[in-house]
This record gives C-alpha cells, sequence and structure tokens, in this order.
C-alpha cells in the first residue's frame, strides 16, 4: 500500500502544527518521519491513522483496489512510545489481540501470534507476562502485535525512546526485516533507525507555528 | 467509526480474564463486591434483627393480642368456643381461645388465694401437658412438670410460658375450660407479630359464631409508632445502592489505571464500540459478584432474614447501579484516541 499526502494541513485553534506538506510512503519499505519535537510527527501519524482530521488537504491509500481509500484505523497497526501492554497477561495473549480484533478464531489468532513473536525474536518469552520483559522486548511486542494483525501499514511512534543501542538497532533490524509485509512508517529521532530506513519525511518546525 | 470483528464469545472470554485471570488488576474491586455483596446482606439483617426485637418486645407487652367480646356491655353475646379455637388455625394467627376469669384458688405449695383463670389449650399449648399453668412470677420451677395440691386433690403444674402481658398467666394460675363450657364471653386471638391487626380483626370477626349481640375486638396495646413502617421508611435501606455507586467509582477508577491496556486493545484494531462492550461485561462480571455474594449471603443468613429475597433483590438493585455507573464513568476511555490513551500511564 502507497500513501500520498497532499497539501495537508492540522490546526489547532490558532496553532499551526503542520501546514502545506506534500509526500509519500512507498509501499514495501520502512519510512522515518524524522524532525524535532512539536514539528508534527505524533500528529501526522493520527492523521495517517484516521484518528485526526487534517484542516486542509488530503491523505489517500492506494492499495489493489482502483480507487484510493482515505484513512481508516481498521486498515492501520499502532506501536505505540513506550511499554504498552496487559501487564499480568502473557506475551502471546498480549499478540493474540491483534488477529482476535479482526476475527481470527481462538487457535488461528495463536498461531499467528506465535509466528510474529518469532520474528522478533521473541519465540522463547511466549508465556511470559508482560510485566517481566524489559523495555526493548516489551518494543518488540508492540511490534509483534502490529505484525500478527495483518495490516497493510504499521505506524511506529517513537519506538526506540528509552532503549539503548544495542535494542535500537534490533528494532531497526527488525523492521527492516519486515518491510515486505506492509508499509511502515516510524517517527523517530534516532539516527540509528533513520540510518536503516529506506526513505526518510523530514517536518520542520516554522518560526510562525508551523512547517 | 471504526469497526472490528471480534467474535463475541472471545471478546466475553477476554473480559472473563482481565477480571478473573491471575494477578487481575481487578482484583481490589472485585474483593470490594465481594464485600459490598454480603456486608450490605448481613447489614439487612442487623437491621432486621433489630425490628424483630422491638416487635417482638410490643408483642409482649400486648401488641397484636385481640380480644373479642360483646360490642356494648350491657347487650352480652356469648362466642362459641369451637370457632374461637378454630381461628388458631387461620393463617397470621399464633393462638386463639376462649379466656374466662375463675375464682381465687389455693395451690399448695404455690400459695393461697391465687388469681385464676380458665384458657382453652389452643391459646395456651402448654396446658396440654397439665392439669394447670402456675405464673412463673409465683415459682421457682425452672421447667418440667411437678406436683401441687387444689384442696385435697393432686394435680400435674408446669410453669406458664412467657406470654403478653395482660394474659394473665405471669401472676396468676391457669386451667383449661370446663368440659361442658362451649361458649364464652371472651375469645383471645394472638396474632404474628408482624401480622397486620387492623386489616386482620374483620375477617376473624366474621367467622366467630355468636349468640346475639355483636362482637368487637380490643388490642391489647396499641403502640404510638408502628417499628415496622419506620423500619420500611428508613434512610440507610438505601445502603446498597450507595455500595453500588461507590463500587462503581473503585472500577471506574481501577479502569482508568488501565488505560494504556484499553490503548492495547485500541491500537491492535480494537473499534470504540467493542471497548464499551468490553468495560460493559467487565462491569457485569464485578456487579454479577457483589449480587452473587448478596445472594449467596442471604442463603447463608436465610434463618435471620424476614424474607431472604429481599437482600438479594437489593444486591441486584446494587448490581445495576454498579454496572450503569461504571460503564457511563468509562464511556470517554473508548473514545479517546489510542495514542492519548497510550501516553496515559
Amino acid at each position: 500500500m502507497q500513501i500520498e499526502v497532499l497539501d495537508a494541513a492540522v490546526h489547532f485553534g490558532n496553532r499551526i502544527v503542520f501546514s502545506g506538506l506534500t509526500t509519500h510512503f512507498a509501499s514495501g519499505q520502512v519510512t522515518a518521519l524524522v524532525g524535532p519535537s512539536g514539528s508534527g510527527k505524533s500528529t501526522l501519524l493520527a492523521a495517517l491513522s484516521g484518528y485526526q482530521s487534517l484542516s486542509a488537504g488530503c491523505i489517500e491509500f492506494h492499495g489493489s483496489g482502483p480507487a484510493p481509500l482515505p484513512p481508516d484505523p481498521s486498515r492501520v497497526a499502532w506501536v505505540p512510545q513506550g511499554s504498552n501492554a496487559l501487564a499480568r497477561r502473557s506475551a502471546l495473549e498480549n499478540v493474540a489481540i491483534a488477529p482476535l480484533s479482526s476475527g481470527a478464531r481462538l487457535s488461528d489468532a495463536r498461531e499467528r501470534a506465535v509466528e510474529a513473536l518469532e520474528l522478533v525474536h521473541l519465540g522463547d518469552r511466549l508465556q511470559q507476562q508482560a510485566r517481566r520483559l524489559s523495555g526493548g522486548e516489551l518494543q518488540r511486542l508492540a511490534l509483534a502485535r502490529a505484525l500478527a494483525s495483518g495490516k497493510e501499514l504499521i505506524l511506529a511512534d517513537e519506538p526506540s525512546a528509552n532503549l539503548d543501542a544495542t535494542n535500537t538497532e534490533l528494532i531497526a533490524q527488525i523492521l527492516h526485516e519486515l518491510r515486505a509485509r506492509a508499509t511502515i512508517v516510524v517517527a523517530t529521532h534516532d539516527p540509528i533507525l533513520v540510518s536503516s530506513a529506506s526513505a526518510a519525511v523530514h517536518l520542520r518546525t516554522l518560526e510562525n507555528h508551523g512547517n | 467509526m471504526a469497526t472490528d470483528r471480534w467474535r463475541p464469545h472471545l471478546l466475553i472470554r477476554e473480559a472473563f480474564k482481565n477480571v478473573f485471570g491471575a494477578g487481575s488488576r481487578m482484583f481490589p474491586v472485585l474483593a470490594l463486591a465481594v464485600l459490598a455483596g454480603s456486608g450490605s446482606s448481613a447489614f439487612i439483617l442487623v437491621e432486621t434483627e433489630s425490628l424483630r426485637k422491638e416487635v417482638q418486645a410490643l408483642a409482649d407487652d400486648g401488641h397484636n393480642v385481640l380480644t373479642f367480646s360483646a360490642l356494648k356491655p350491657e347487650e352480652p353475646t356469648l362466642i362459641s368456643r369451637a370457632s374461637c379455637e378454630a381461628l388458631a388455625t387461620q393463617s397470621g394467627v399464633r393462638a386463639a381461645g376462649v379466656l374466662e376469669p375463675e375464682r381465687e384458688l389455693n395451690v399448695l405449695p404455690v400459695g393461697n388465694r391465687l388469681p385464676a383463670q380458665r384458657a382453652s389449650i389452643t391459646l395456651f399449648p402448654e396446658l396440654k401437658d397439665a392439669d394447670l399453668l402456675v405464673g412463673p412470677k409465683l415459682s421457682d420451677h425452672a421447667s418440667g412438670g411437678f406436683v401441687v395440691r387444689i384442696g385435697d386433690e393432686p394435680a400435674k403444674a408446669v410453669v406458664a410460658e412467657p406470654h403478653a402481658e395482660g394474659l394473665g398467666t405471669g401472676f396468676g394460675i391457669t386451667l383449661p375450660p370446663r368440659a361442658s363450657a362451649s361458649t364464652s364471653e371472651h375469645c383471645v386471638v394472638i396474632l404474628d407479630p408482624f401480622a397486620d391487626a387492623q386489616t386482620t380483626r374483620d375477617a376473624l370477626a366474621a367467622q366467630l359464631h355468636t349468640s346475639g349481640n355483636a362482637v368487637t375486638s380490643t388490642e391489647l396495646l396499641v403502640p404510638t409508632n408502628d417499628p415496622v413502617d419506620t423500619y420500611l421508611k428508613r434512610p440507610s435501606r438505601w445502603l446498597p445502592l450507595l455500595l453500588g455507586a461507590l463500587g462503581a467509582l473503585a472500577t471506574a477508577i481501577s479502569t482508568r489505571l488501565r488505560a494504556s491496556e484499553i490503548a492495547v486493545y485500541r491500537m491492535s484494531g480494537t473499534s470504540a464500540t467493542s471497548v464499551v462492550s468490553l468495560l460493559t461485561v467487565e462491569a457485569l462480571l464485578i456487579a454479577g459478584t457483589a449480587a452473587a455474594s448478596a445472594a449467596t449471603a442471604s442463603a447463608v443468613l436465610a434463618k435471620g432474614h424476614l424474607d431472604a429475597t429481599v437482600p438479594v433483590v437489593w444486591g441486584l438493585a446494587m448490581a445495576g447501579v454498579w454496572t450503569l455507573t461504571s460503564i457511563v464513568a468509562s464511556l470517554d476511555l473508548a473514545v479517546r484516541s489510542p495514542n492519548d490513551l497510550a501516553k496515559d500511564r
């Protein structure tokens, strides 16, 4: 799935988060979304996912169908910053939620969760409670959840925040390995993730409230 | 609004695991539900016990003890003994029978010139096992029969059981009616302490066979305030609903502390509608635990309750308030952006 962003803008009252933004995110690759804090990276991710409406412009998803589609939360898997997880549930159960929400049977959801956890090198931690996992492992757990969802678009918001270099490199490696499975957009400050991405979109903060 | 394809039974399973799973973060709320449910039943029992004691104290003083006799003293009437004693089998009636004064008696070794009366066995059933009853305030015998003499005749006596003040069993001698006595001027009816004398008396009077003039009934004691009415209007009867509201508040707070977990569902493709369904099932499970605890406590304490279904009904009302309030208080979690939820820790 390829995404086109055309002359997009988001305003919160008088504050312009970004405006006049035109770019595209190619399918089959990892695109880094970079820029200083406040430049609108998270807001753009929210707009790509359909949770944030644009003040102007449009976003189009170009998939296998003939007509472009608007952003739709049901097409998106979101990898949040930090360690969101069902703390007292196993890694397997945490990941299985994604396929379950798309209508999978319990046994199928478990199979997909196991496969996804193995892809993010957590195959040996299936039954571990999420609260027992390290920060890096939790981030990979979130990636596994996104993978298991089977969604065509994975949006990751600062997936290496608070991680050391070793864990960041591992995340970068996994994202690189997954690029054939989905269009991946990663909002990040981290040079390791930026350098491993196939492309980068730079957002700049304009002096007068915008980009 | 985005949709998902959760299978309903798997969403219910998810809620079940979130509430009852090992190490569930909802355990404190579950414990509160058990305490609130069983506590409300126990509280109703304590209040019922207090009411029961008040009503019994009034009954001991003569409340709900009716004496049927002639409407006008100058127009006497005789009441059929059989029809009077038959009232003892009526619903809401503890005992009934004729009661007539008797001349004073010398009963040795109890005393001389003791006040005496004659009463039906259906009114004082302990007469069945003895020739006469001795008032408990006249005798040191705690229980069981003992032999007395009336004149030269030996007789088997037992100490009268506690009866309402005014029935004459405390300080006197009570004998059974003479075999030949088929009528009496007085018919005494002891109602259940919780029976309503006002609505019962006319129906009972209609069943008495009388000769001639009309009868009326008087109550030995007419209380100035009705403890049952006071009980039914007590403010503390709303306690289960208050507990339900407090439980809902605790549930809503616990759910908010799990905001980042709710975010996991949303970010995994679960729609806002399914999150509301999930939270609703969780609230139902917790409130259902409260209702089940109330029902279990009511079953265990059934003997103490006037009506064991009452605390169960209050338990269900508590569960209803608990469920509805906690769902309303958590609705915003379902509609917030998953990214915002994820930042709540």
